[in-house]
């Protein structure tokens, strides 16, 4: 029963966790576009700026985080891979190819390895 | 021992590199170079604002670190490729440095998993990045 609970509460900090961190990669991307817009895609510097606050709002997230850096953070790394992509796919309508999946694949087994190998 | 053999593949992967005219090694080290540089604004805009907000330093440090997370935003600029792609190898980059971060501000050292993982991460960027693409060759040379 105890163990059970404990269970209960170490899902609940795993979907904080995972949720905080699609929101960061959502936050870092997008402002990122954003900044990418003004520049390469001559979108005019509002762009640029929007991005730019939208990033310092990102830098807030961590902060929020039970922890910091190391394998966590490692994690986050692969959450932001497969958010990268699916970025690509659904706002920039990109089509991506064959090595951008199939690489994208084996860096995210690398950080499941990280993350999830009990030790 | 190990060393040299490392050195060894190192070398023969630069001259197999010069032989083939579509993977360029001066390119990569310009790339790779961009890779790293935004990773240090990244991790330290984002530091310090953590020091601002966790450490109750001066605000200053926050903005600071504001403005270098927005200098990390035009880095991936300068990068040649797509931007979604940019972003997912920026991804595989991130995983080596979290753990070399830990390893020299948090004195963790990484175990056997955690060098298999960052080095499947290593492989992966490469596949996403550096794989040559047909039709992309002027990707490259236009930078």
């Amino acid at each position: 029963m105890v163990e059970s609970l404990a269970l209960v509460v170490d899902i609940k900090i795993l979907i904080v966790t995972l949720g905080l961190f699609f929101v960061a990669a959502l936050m870092e991307i997008g402002g990122g576009y954003l900044v990418w817009q003004w520049i390469r895609e001559k979108k005019g510097i509002l762009m640029g700026l929007i991005g730019g606050i939208i990033l310092f709002l990102y830098g807030i997230i961590p902060t929020l985080q039970p922890s910091h850096f190391g394998r966590t953070y490692a994690a986050y790394g692969g959450i932001f891979i497969i958010s990268s992509i699916a970025w690509g796919m659904i706002v920039d309508k990109k089509k991506r190819d064959r090595f951008e999946i199939i690489g994208s694949l084996v860096a995210v087994c690398g950080a499941i390895i990280i993350f999830y190998t009990p030790r | 021992m190990k060393q040299a053999i490392f050195l060894l593949l190192i070398v023969t992967a630069l001259k197999g590199a010069k032989v083939n005219q579509d993977i360029k090694i001066r390119k990569i080290l310009i790339t790779l170079f961009f890779f790293l540089l935004a990773g240090l604004c990244e991790i330290g805009g984002g530091y310090l604002v953590w020091l601002w907000l966790r450490e109750d330093m001066s605000w200053m440090l926050g903005a600071i670190g504001g403005f270098i997370l927005f200098l990390y935003g035009i880095v991936p600029t300068f990068q040649p490729s797509y931007f979604h792609r940019i972003y997912a190898a920026y991804g595989g980059i991130f995983i080596v440095m979290a753990l070399l971060w830990s390893l020299k501000f948090e004195g963790i050292v990484p175990d056997t998993f955690d060098i298999i993982g960052a080095a499947m991460a290593g492989v992966g960027v490469a596949i996403i990045y550096y794989a040559p693409r047909k039709g992309e060759e002027k990707l490259w040379s236009n930078h």
